[in-house]
């Protein structure tokens, strides 16, 4: 997954950090923290391309630095800003994270500002990669290619009984880039709303999450999936307006629904996560993925296994009506091309050698059972930190 | 494959730990009236309850990860591993959901600490107390 979110350029950001450092003249206390990742990794052949990775060791790819400042006003008011710094964007520093936020009490608060969405588990830290077990996040389920929004998001903890509760609410817009169908697209997602539940009990932990955007819009290049060949233009001349609208994406609704659990006994774990995705009426395919893991430790070492399933479905109805066989092979090709079932393995250990800092291992394998010609295997290293 | 594999034994070997074990003292300061069951105080240290039953703000002191108090206190009470417990406070500070309790580098620290702060709430090895704080529990 290409991680392009929207970019407030590299003076805006020393702009803002500098007003929030400004006012630790005034009143307010500002805590600093910080992580990096340092991630390496390699496919086994030359033909491969693995998230981003050839035969050629890389370093650059997955690695990032965070640095994160709080500005502390007194009640209940803070300041926060998250910038990152990622070696898949030449280290260019931006804007991950910058909100306000305002404790009504100690159960509700309320953010305004970039935010990041919360798809998954594991969305809110998925940055921060001393706070798992693998390398990276399994890339079958973490696959929606935008991270944060612009908006308001609501939290309220609370307890039901022995039950730790909490609810998110979030409405917001994404304005960036996106990779549907692995290329890079304008996109600008409108009425983007999520509600997230999560429920904590002794070793369990429950998380349900559903997102949507109203009106979603991705001015896809289809020229460059399709050789040069401008289908959607040539549905229209021909009368075809349906059809071309139907594998745009338009103005058309997407949701995610994604529900996770764990189960953690302290020296082994469990966990599972399954989520699907569609947009309607574009050629996006119909997306239902899970994965289950689990480990053990001892003593400073973790180990797991991680078992992933990708469904990707294609919507033959979306070229099924258009009249003219020409055209409608076109719409074909690129529609049937989204179907993708593959299964991934991974086998991985984690070593806390220090206790800010810890080592990782994961091997990685791609069955795919759409081309089996494309199974692959991925090794990759990486030290993550917080301080 | 076969370097691999013997790596991983090798690590595997490495990994297990010795368990501490003398007894934890929960202390707040002598004019705090609270009464906190265990899962009360698992919360407060975990940053679930941020007040006291009287409205207060809790200002909860831990001690050095690694340190044998913190590491029995982890173990009895928040049952994570001092790993586990960074791993949990990097989910809540990069998430704007929390803050940890300040770090102190001793028990004496902590009791002084807890001594002159009527919301402070901290633990120390239980041979360590004195008069200047009020024992809650002790585990």
């Amino acid at each position: 997954m290409v991680r392009k979110p929207f970019l407030w350029t590299a003076s805006m950001s020393i702009g803002l950090a500098g007003c929030i450092l400004a006012s630790s003249n005034a009143s307010a206390e500002i805590r600093f923290n910080g992580f990096a990742n340092v991630v390496v990794g390699s496919t086994f052949d030359d033909e491969e391309n693995t998230y981003s990775y050839d035969d050629k060791l890389d370093f650059a790819n997955e690695s990032l630095f965070a640095l994160q400042a709080t500005g502390d006003m007194s009640d209940g008011f803070s300041a926060t800003a998250q910038i990152v710094a990622r070696g898949a964007d030449s280290f260019d520093a931006e804007f991950s994270w910058a909100y306000l936020s305002y404790d009504f009490s100690d159960n509700s608060n309320i953010k305004f500002g970039r935010l990041r969405i919360p798809f998954y588990s594991y969305s809110d830290f998925v940055e921060v990669g001393y706070a798992y077990h693998w390398v990276r996040t399994p890339q079958t389920v973490y696959n929606v290619g935008f991270d944060n929004v612009d908006g308001v998001s609501y939290t309220y903890s609370g307890y039901l009984g022995d039950f730790d509760s909490s609810v998110q609410f979030l409405v917001g817009r994404f304005k960036g880039t996106t990779t549907p169908g692995g290329i890079e697209s304008q996109t600008d997602l409108k009425d983007v709303m999520s509600a997230v539940w999560n429920l904590t009990y002794n070793e369990w932990t429950f998380r349900l999450a559903y997102s949507q955007c109203g009106e979603c819009f991705v001015d896809v290049p289809f020229q460059d999936l399709l050789g040069g060949f401008d289908l959607i233009g040539s549905l229209q001349a021909a009368g075809e307006n349906e059809a071309a609208s139907n594998l745009s994406i338009d103005g058309d609704l997407g949701f995610f629904a994604d529900f996770g659990t764990k189960y953690d006994a302290g020296d082994w774990f469990v966990e599972a996560e399954y989520a699907m995705l569609e947009i309607e009426d574009s050629f996006q395919p119909d997306l239902n993925v899970w994965y289950i893991s689990g480990g053990f430790r001892t003593g400073e070492f973790l180990w797991h296994y991680t078992y992933e399933e990708n469904e990707a479905d294609e919507k033959p109805e979306l070229y099924a009506n258009i009249a003219d066989p020409a055209l409608q092979a076109a719409a074909a090709g690129l529609v049937d091309a989204q179907r993708n079932y593959n299964s991934r393995h991974t086998f991985g250990m984690r070593y806390d050698f220090h206790p800010s800092a810890a080592f990782k291992l994961d091997y990685h394998m791609i069955d795919d059972e759409t081309n089996p010609d494309n199974d692959r295997g991925l090794i990759s290293a990486a030290i993550v930190t917080v301080f | 494959m076969k370097l691999f594999i013997s790596l991983f034994i090798v690590l595997l070997s490495l990994g297990f730990s010795v368990k501490a074990n003398a007894d934890v003292a929960i202390v707040v300061h002598p004019s705090n009236n609270a009464k906190l069951s265990e899962k009360d105080i698992e919360r407060i240290f975990l940053g679930k309850i941020k007040s006291f039953s009287n409205g207060k703000s809790i200002v909860a002191f831990s001690q050095s990860p690694g340190s044998k108090v913190s590491d029995e206190f982890n173990e009895k009470v928040l049952d994570k591993s001092a790993t586990q417990l960074k791993a949990y406070w990097s989910k809540l500070v990069f998430t704007g959901k929390g803050t940890p309790p300040e770090e102190v580098e001793s028990d004496a620290e902590i009791l002084a600490r807890v001594a002159e702060e009527p919301s402070g709430i901290g633990y120390v090895d239980a041979s360590k107390v004195d008069s200047s704080v009020k024992v809650l529990a002790t585990f």
